[in-house]
């Protein structure tokens, strides 16, 4: 139990908990299993574009582009595979791969070109969404394919389709940045870029890949919203990269890099989407939902600031009793 | 030369302060009496409870038993801003000045004259160069902070210090970062200050200079004062003596020099500051590089490490020719860098020492995308065992470990990476002098195992001592190089002095 009272997963798990208990609590239709399963399906994008949020992050970088990388990509699909006839299983791959290349093209400008990401990706943000607008004369693009729906809406044992490519991206993210040199070279990039250019670490291939990382998790996020949708189109995913980004730090990632974990993100995605969720049974306006989601963003910022804050002034603290 | 018993009345005294925290006493009824226009050296190594000591005198810690006197009353100070008022003024190794801002502004921080609505720019300048030429130093009070040198910038740390009528002044490791000319100048400055009469506690890792400044010494050991100012005579034999107890071992060293060459410089030359510099260093040889802050030094090993790229010139590994592009290439060829700045250039700070310790070379760790945990672990507890590094490293974030515990990590790294050639850039730099004495015993295992040490020290006892021949390194080359035994420590201070001859 002490264990896991020190272990960094705590806080944010006390904080889903609670907002789960209220939610449950205040509205007894959040427990139906039709609610639940309609929550995993929800969840499902925002986590795994989180994943990649979360690399960047770790880095020390961060990514605002993804919601309108995701635009962009779901015109491809929809535009690639009604329009042009390539087959699904390929436009699928095709649709992630290109969301590499994009994330590619902001880890170019980020990591070798050295213009800060908070630039480049705002920089995307825009630019991507109005790429998406140059598709189809800017028009949605419908019934894209009849077996689409399928991935997103099929089940497996009685599950929703999306939990499982959330367990399994999740697992294999966890794992990469457990057991894998490049994992650990992601955290020790961003803890101390200096340090770790001097230790041989190759910073800026580093810092490039979590961005290509970023771009693929939008690449799955985006074969996603288009399967539910069966559709694509230039007004998908827009504020998306707050809710991701906000999933990394309400689980408890430093914005300064160096310091979170991906099974916290989760819980942060988890977190934000079942807020959504009781505001929507809740019949609360749309209006206020988004209030509510800025509101959380900040609260998740603050408390990574103040940590920061606090963890700056134990070590200046430390410093000080080291000298004796 | 002890201090003789005195019956006047001290500007400060610390009478019997106790203070506990939870499983540690650390100050045990300690006395510190500090008298006006006395430089009072406070000296012990890390942990002693000389910290906890000026922390009491500055209101960070309530003491738990004793009392705070000035001028023979007693006084009650609640926290740092009272400590202020009362005529305590502090300086840090780290600076708390704002680079952004001028001289002036950074002297009156917190207190800028005039109204709220106007600030008087004229009577601030002027107040501030009052305060500089009672410090006679020449700083233009309109200077950019940031533009200055690390040595100006602390004598601005020091004026703002002494702008609040500071009746005491606790200097904390002011020189860490300072050349030999520049604590030169420091010195000047303090005897300045001294001669007006300020008391001043000074606190430093560098006994030769602390012997070169200081009135009087207290030693403290385990929370205790272990030698009074009476007691203790000024010289580092007496003080090292005091805090550890081991005096023949203070520099400890054992030559194993081959003839086999290890690393081999032929006219480098990089765009920062290095300019022909050649040299040659052997397995198990240590080669220390003399020479002022500024004179290349740290360039040199920085060319050597991939850091700035060569435009001239060639180095040699092992007899082979190399050209890193990058310290990732140098890394592979067995060279191993230790940074000047360990804090900023050397640690992970989101990491425990275990990940520090590994991160080098995680390919020892099994194949890139299938890590072994349980492997570095092993590894890593056996160099935490072998450099006696606290056993708590394995866990604890590197930031939580003291200073030397911290430069052992980072050089146990490199051991983990398995390098050949190690470059020290003052490796003992504001670690107490029982980590001292413990990384000079691993340099010397270091050579024993049959590697090669470039040594740059500011140290100068430390450089003679440890190294087997010494190269002077003057404005990017090596002007000179001798054995180490061949040079006397005056030779080491003339080196120093001429440049600003040539200056």
């Amino acid at each position: 139990m002490n264990a896991l009272a020190k272990s960094p997963i705590a806080a944010p798990l006390l904080a889903l908990l609670l907002v789960i208990a209220v939610t449950a609590f205040s509205t007894p239709r959040f427990l139906d299993t039709g609610n639940l399963s309609n929550l995993a399906l929800q969840v499902s994008i925002v986590a795994i574009v989180a994943i990649g949020s979360t690399f960047v992050i770790l880095t020390g970088g961060i990514d605002l582009s993804p919601g309108s990388a995701i635009a962009l990509l779901t015109m491809v699909f929809a535009v690639s595979v009604k329009f042009a006839g390539v087959p699904l299983p390929v436009a699928i791959l095709l649709t992630i791969a290109l969301g590499g290349v994009l994330g590619a093209l902001l880890g170019l400008l980020s990591a070798y070109l050295r213009i800060p990401a908070f630039i480049t990706t705002l920089a995307a943000l825009s630019a991507f969404r109005g790429v998406a607008f140059m598709f189809n004369n800017g028009s949605p693009v419908f019934s894209v394919h009849p077996a689409l729906e399928t991935i997103f809406y099929g089940t497996a044992a009685g599950l929703p389709l999306p939990l499982f490519y959330l367990v399994a991206l999740y697992a294999l993210a966890w794992y990469v940045l457990k057991y894998t040199a490049f994992g650990r070279s992601i955290y020790a990039v961003g803890g101390n870029p200096g340090a770790a250019a001097l230790s041989g670490l190759s910073v800026r291939r580093i810092q490039f890949l979590a961005f290509v990382i970023a771009g693929a998790a939008a690449g799955v996020g985006a074969v996603l919203m288009a399967a539910r949708l069966n559709s694509g189109s230039p007004n998908y995913g827009v504020g998306l990269e707050l809710s991701a980004i906000a999933a990394a730090v309400i689980g408890g990632a430093s914005l300064a890099g160096g310091r979170g974990n991906i099974i916290n993100t989760l819980i942060g995605a988890l977190t934000i989407v079942i807020v959504q969720n009781g505001l929507n049974l809740n019949a609360v306006p749309t209006s206020v939902q988004t209030v509510v989601i800025g509101a959380i963003i900040v609260i998740a910022v603050g408390i990574d600031m103040w940590r920061n804050e606090l963890g700056g002034t134990l070590q200046r603290l430390t410093r000080f009793g080291r000298t004796s | 030369m002890t201090r003789a018993p005195r019956t006047d009345t001290p500007a400060w005294e610390a009478s019997d302060l106790t203070k506990v925290f939870p499983g540690v006493v650390a100050n045990d009824a300690v006395n510190l009496k500090v008298y006006p226009g006395e430089i009072h050296g406070l000296l012990g190594e890390n942990g002693c409870g000389k910290s906890t000591l000026i922390k009491a005198l500055m209101g960070v810690h309530q003491p738990d038993g004793g009392a705070i006197l000035r001028d023979g009353v007693e006084l009650r100070i609640a926290d740092p801003t009272a400590a202020r008022k009362a005529g305590v003024a502090a300086v840090f190794q780290e600076f708390s000045l704002i680079p952004t801002l001028s001289v002036a502004e950074n002297v009156h921080l917190g207190r800028l004259p005039g109204s709220t609505l106007k600030i008087d720019w004229a009577g601030m300048k002027a107040r501030a160069r009052e305060v500089l030429t009672r410090l006679n130093v020449e700083i233009d009070p309109e200077a950019v902070v940031g533009e200055l040198s690390v040595a100006d910038q602390q004598l601005v740390e020091i004026a703002k210090a002494i702008a609040t009528d500071a009746t005491m002044l606790i200097l904390d490791e002011p020189t860490t970062a300072l050349g030999l000319d520049e604590i030169a100048e420091l010195h000047r400055v303090l005897k300045g200050l001294k001669a007006q009469g300020t008391a001043m506690v000074y606190i430093s890792h560098r006994l030769d200079e602390v012997v070169d400044l200081v009135d009087c010494v207290t030693v403290m050991k385990d929370g205790r004062v272990v030698s009074t100012p009476e007691a203790t005579p000024v010289s580092i034999e007496a003080i090292v003596g005091a805090m550890i107890g081991e005096v023949s071992e203070h520099y400890p060293k054992s030559p194993s020099v081959t003839q086999e060459v290890a690393l081999e410089l032929r006219d480098v030359t990089t765009a920062n500051r290095v300019n022909g510099a050649s040299f040659t260093v052997h397995r198990g040889e240590v080669l220390g590089l003399g020479g002022v802050l500024g004179s290349g030094r740290t360039e040199i090993v920085r060319a050597i490490f991939g850091v700035d790229p060569l435009t001239g010139g060639e180095v040699f590994v092992g007899g082979e020719p190399v050209r890193f592009r990058s310290p990732h290439d140098a890394v592979a060829a067995g060279v191993a860098l230790v940074p000047e700045n360990r804090k900023a250039d050397g640690l992970f700070f989101n990491f425990a020492g275990l990940q520090n310790i590994s991160v080098s070379k995680l390919d020892r760790l099994g194949p890139s995308a299938a890590m072994s945990l349980g492997r570095e672990r092993a590894l890593g507890r056996d160099l935490i065992g072998k450099l006696e590094i606290t056993p708590a490293a394995e866990e604890r974030l590197v930031g939580l470990l003291s200073g030397g515990n911290q430069q052992k990590i980072v050089i146990a790294r490199w051991l983990f990476a398995e390098a050949r050639v190690f470059l020290l850039d003052e490796p003992t730099q504001g670690i107490d002098v029982g980590a001292k004495i413990a990384v000079y015993r691993l340099i010397n295992e270091l050579t024993a195992a049959g590697h090669a040490v470039v040594l740059i020290s500011s140290d100068h006892d430390e450089l003679m001592a440890i190294s087997d021949r010494i190269a002077i390194v003057r404005q990017g080359r090596v002007t000179d190089i001798r054995a180490a035994e061949a040079f006397e420590k005056s030779d080491l201070v003339r080196a120093s002095a001429e440049r600003e001859k040539a200056a």
